[in-house]
């Protein structure tokens, strides 16, 4: 390993989900990359380097932080969460019925597919869970400040924005799909000879 | 815990296959796989676009604390890779054609030692004259890109033409285009461009290799088409293609972006030479600097309408940029090209498809390579002759779109034409979205813009192996980009035996054991895999009447399948199922296990290509004191057969608007005498949940689509109008055409102050 100035490394003591961690790190190591290649936590994924993705997100103390912006080090003597960490948590749920388990806002991303390829899925999803913590019930505005600094490039965040809706237990916005059998001369005439087939029943808020 | 997500997440309703795993945080891509003892690499690249390297001195970087190999163009000199054209270097080899360009790799035992020497490596170039603007390009006495194009494997580069045009295609249909223009009562010409784009998907390129002891090559790339991988990577390195294998990580986004070798051909290289696993990483800044973006267009067309607003001609000239290589395309042209005026009765045209080497970044294919470009181009002079014909828009588009029956311009027939009504369906959902108490300087205005594209099934190959538990494992061999595929795939299955989804598995494979698939593209992935199930369920069926016959003893024809994954003899009146039918064959030493093979082909009712239109209306106000663009509601309207899963589907329409309303807006690599300016994604600025308007999402129901599942392609459908009805609605706001994308506040506040209208 590199001993010259940038890579000396000192002692560090942390906690990561929940377990102490205690290793000798490069100053110059990541928090990421301490996160990903030291410890194995690939569910935090590293993208754009610079803190402006949010698809390395993690929980410090509580609190979103890029983990590409931040030293190893400097998480020394702090509380860090990942995905893989708050997924296995036991949470009780909250008696008062405001907070919500990391549980609970996994759920609404499945049941409203607030995710295609995933990539950037852990980094929105603790991005979530920490507004949620913070405001249980946010308003749209609230959701979208709080997650612009969460890049997804394939759901066009409307299903994210319905999502945390749902985990908050708001109501759906007004977004269904909505058909429309062509009323023109030759709109929505069956194929010729064929049986009229109709588009399965859009992905409705209805169905929220 | 994890087991409280567990699917199903509702009654009757089915999550996506892969979900779990991904809100978990425990899917693997490409740069998360464990390869046990793996090093890392990192590449120096060129600051200059055009230069000759004169020396490469890595002494000092070679003796870096971790570095384990390093290697330069002269390394690897003999290897030249692509999709079709092999004019793509592994590193350089004597001089470097775009600033990005691979010059030298370095091995280390972690990543930072190798990028720490990697900036340690000396290279000594001495800059040569550069060509950034293809019309430029094209000149005799421009510099050469490549000495000789004409050279490369699968060169395409026409015989005796500019050496830096790269590829020509010309398309004609009908009459006389000329006479047809002189003749026409009015004329039309404009010019648009288009800057470079990249694919933004979050997962930056990454790649592992690792040649084994039998010097059997391993791949774990973020590959959507293994399979052709495996082509190009065997044909670049000289060995069949047994000799590789595509392992199979999950991808974080494609958009068309991965489908080339990219770095994969490095990597081997890099592994073979350190003997041990290499993994190479892209930082974002790379990507966006020397990844394959969209190319850049340059698009001049002239046209001829009569005065009630009907074409008489169109002729297209297009002009792409491809940079330095063209590997990263693997056709003649981008298919787009031939999206100009396709879906309009146009008596006579002729488009022309340029393709122009210059010495900035590859091109290379992104979500419906072309037509973003020509479409930008095409609906944005729609308007223009509405304007200048006092039509409505929409009304020009009614009286030139294609009805059923008829025939494209370029001699193209489907058996369902339903422009119009798509048209129809968008006007009657519309409703005005604009805030009611604007700022004083806001200026509301709408825009509409109409894309068709074809839908067509590719090629696939599936496997089935039923247990005796009464599950089914399908191996696939296409990959999931992330849209859904392996869920439809689960739900067709589902359907066709009438069994419980959850009895299925979906496995993808890569490359180890099923025999071949083209790869995730052309908006086909739903229309294959979901007639692929449905052979693959009814070989299944077969498969299992000769197992129960063989059990019962009796011919195969007594024995019928029922819903529900139960087998009966006629005859006795005995019936079978899946579990017991998997056990019978084991105790045989059989398998229960089919495989299917699906070649290019729909099956079912529906043979023949289906035509899919979507027709986007975009609301907006444009600030007159800042030139600033707000979004208020993009109303995209979608002709569509069968929808096999709602809210994939969904979702799909939802990320290609958002994605289309990026290159409209904010998008632009902003390359800059051969350099990318925006490399990163603070200046490459994709949308953000902020930036994201409502999207109002209508179905023209009813449609015909192609093969046993009725399905009309969606994917590369709600991005491409997206940036012509944004351009539209601002001129409709404000009154001036913005010409070239993005439509930043900086171009329309200008043409504000040039044509004297803009605020104080």
């Amino acid at each position: 390993m590199g001993e010259e100035a940038p890579g000396r490394e000192i002692p560090i003591r942390l906690r990561v989900n929940g377990r102490n961690v205690e290793e000798r790190i490069p100053t110059d190591t990541l928090l990421v990359d301490f996160l990903r290649t030291r410890l194995g936590l690939t569910g935090t994924k590293e993208s754009c380097s610079v803190g402006v993705c949010g698809a390395c997100t993690v929980l410090l103390d509580g609190r979103p932080v890029s983990s590409c912006l931040m030293l190893a080090v400097l998480a020394g003597n702090h509380d860090v969460w990942t995905v893989e960490g708050l997924t296995g948590r036991r949470e009780e749920a909250d008696p008062s019925g405001t907070l919500r388990r990391f549980a609970d806002v996994q759920h609404a991303f499945l049941e409203q597919e607030g995710l295609q390829c995933g990539i950037c899925t852990p980094g929105v999803i603790v991005s979530a869970y920490a507004l949620l913590q913070k405001t249980p019930r946010p308003t749209n505005e609230q959701i979208t400040n709080w997650m612009a600094g969460n890049l997804c490039r394939c759901t066009g965040y409307r299903s994210i924005l319905r999502s945390i809706r749902a985990a908050a237990g708001l109501s759906p916005i007004g977004e269904p799909v909505e058909e429309d059998a062509g009323h023109g001369a030759e709109a929505g005439r069956p194929a010729e000879g064929k049986p009229r087939r109709s588009g399965a029943p859009g992905g409705s808020d209805a169905a929220v | 815990m994890a087991r409280d997500i567990l699917v199903p997440i509702e009654e009757g309703r089915e999550g996506r296959i892969d979900g779990e795993l991904k809100v978990g945080g425990r899917m693997l891509y490409a740069a998360d796989v464990p390869v046990p003892d793996v090093l890392y690499a990192a590449v120096l690249r060129s600051p200059y676009p055009h230069a000759r390297i004169d020396g490469i001195d890595a002494s000092r970087a070679g003796g870096m604390p971790g570095v384990r190999c390093i290697l330069t163009g002269q390394d690897v000199a003999d290897l030249r890779y692509g999709r079709l054209i092999r004019d793509v270097p592994v590193l350089a080899v004597g001089k470097v054609r775009f600033a990005g360009e691979r010059v030298a790799a370095v091995v280390a035992e972690t990543r930072a030692q190798a990028e720490r020497a990697a900036t340690a490596i000396q290279v000594s170039y001495t800059p040569l004259p550069a060509v950034f603007n293809p019309e430029e390009a094209l000149g005799s006495d421009a510099p050469a890109v490549h000495d000789d194009p004409w050279g490369y494997d699968g060169s395409l580069s026409p015989a005796g033409g500019p050496r830096n045009l790269q590829a020509r295609h010309v398309w004609t249909g009908g009459g006389d285009v000329e006479a047809a223009l002189a003749a026409a009562e009015i004329r039309l010409d404009g010019q648009f461009s288009t800057p470079a784009v990249h694919q933004g998907y979050i997962e930056p390129h990454s790649c592992t290799a690792w040649v084994d002891a039998d010097g059997r090559v391993h791949v774990w790339a973020s590959s959507k088409s293994p399979y052709r991988l495996r082509a190009q990577l065997a044909a670049a390195f000289s060995l069949p293609e047994d000799r590789f294998e595509i392992h199979a990580p999950a991808l974080g986004g494609d958009f068309g972006g991965k489908g080339s070798p990219m770095d994969i051909p490095l990597c081997i290289a890099l592994a073979r030479r350190a003997g041990r696993p290499v993994r190479l990483t892209l930082r974002y800044a790379e990507e966006l600097m020397a990844a394959s973006h969209r190319h850049a267009s340059s698009i001049g067309l002239r046209a001829g309408f009569s005065r009630d607003g009907r074409f008489q001609a169109m002729d297209v000239r297009i002009v792409f940029n491809v940079g330095a290589y063209a590997g990263f395309r693997p056709r003649q042209f981008l298919h787009g090209a031939m999206d100009a005026g396709s879906c309009y009765r146009i008596p006579a045209i002729r488009i022309e498809s340029l393709i122009v080497y210059t010495n900035q970044t590859p091109g290379g294919h992104k979500r419906a390579p072309g037509a973003p470009q020509t479409v930008f181009a095409v609906e944005s002079l729609m308007d223009i002759a509405a304007r200048r014909l006092g039509i409505e828009p929409a009304e020009i588009r009614r009286r030139n779109l294609l009805r059923t029956g008829e025939t494209a311009p370029l001699g193209e027939h489907w058996p369902e034409v339903r422009g119009i009504e798509t048209l129809e369906a968008a006007e009657r959902a519309f409703r005005p979205a604009f805030p009611p108490r604007p700022r004083p300087s806001i200026r509301f205005g709408r825009g509409m813009a109409v894309y068709a594209r074809t839908t067509r099934p590719g090629s696939t190959s599936i496997r089935l192996r039923a247990d005796a538990t009464g599950r089914v494992l399908a191996d696939v061999a296409i990959p999931e980009t992330g849209t859904g595929s392996h869920t439809v795939l689960r739900t067709v299955l589902a359907r066709e035996l009438g069994l419980d989804p959850a009895r299925f598995s979906v496995r993808y494979v890569g490359t180890a054991d099923l025999p071949f698939d083209d790869g995730v593209g052309g908006s086909r992935v739903t229309a294959t895999i979901s007639e692929a199930a449905v052979r693959a369920a009814r070989l299944l069926q077969e498969r299992g009447r000769a197992l129960a016959a063989a059990r019962f003893r009796v011919a195969e024809d007594g024995v019928s399948y029922a819903p529900g994954g139960r087998w009966t003899d006629s005859a006795s009146g005995r019936s079978t199922s899946i579990g017991d039918l998997a056990a019978f064959a084991a105790e045989r030493d059989e398998e229960f296990t089919i495989s299917a093979e699906l070649r290019s082909a729909a099956g079912g009712d529906h043979a023949e290509e289906a035509l899919a239109f979507c027709v986007q209306i975009a609301q907006v106000g444009v600030d007159i004191d800042t030139g600033q663009v707000f979004v208020y509601e993009i109303l995209s309207t979608h002709d569509v057969a069968s929808v096999l899963n709602p809210q994939s589907h969904r979702v799909q329409v939802e990320g290609g608007v958002v994605m289309g309303l990026g290159e409209a807006l904010t998008e632009d690599l902003s390359i800059r005498e051969g350099k990318v300016e925006a490399a990163h994604f603070g200046d490459y600025k994709i949308p953000s949940m902020r930036d994201v308007p409502p999207i109002r999402i209508v179905h023209l129901t009813g449609g015909r689509g192609v093969g046993t599942g009725n399905i009309k392609a969606i994917g590369e459908m709600s991005n491409v109008p997206t940036s012509a009805a944004l351009a539209n609605a601002v001129e409709n706001a404000v009154g001036v055409r913005i010409r070239s994308l993005p439509l930043s506040a900086e171009k329309i506040y200008l043409a504000l102050q040039e044509r004297g209208t803009g605020g104080a």
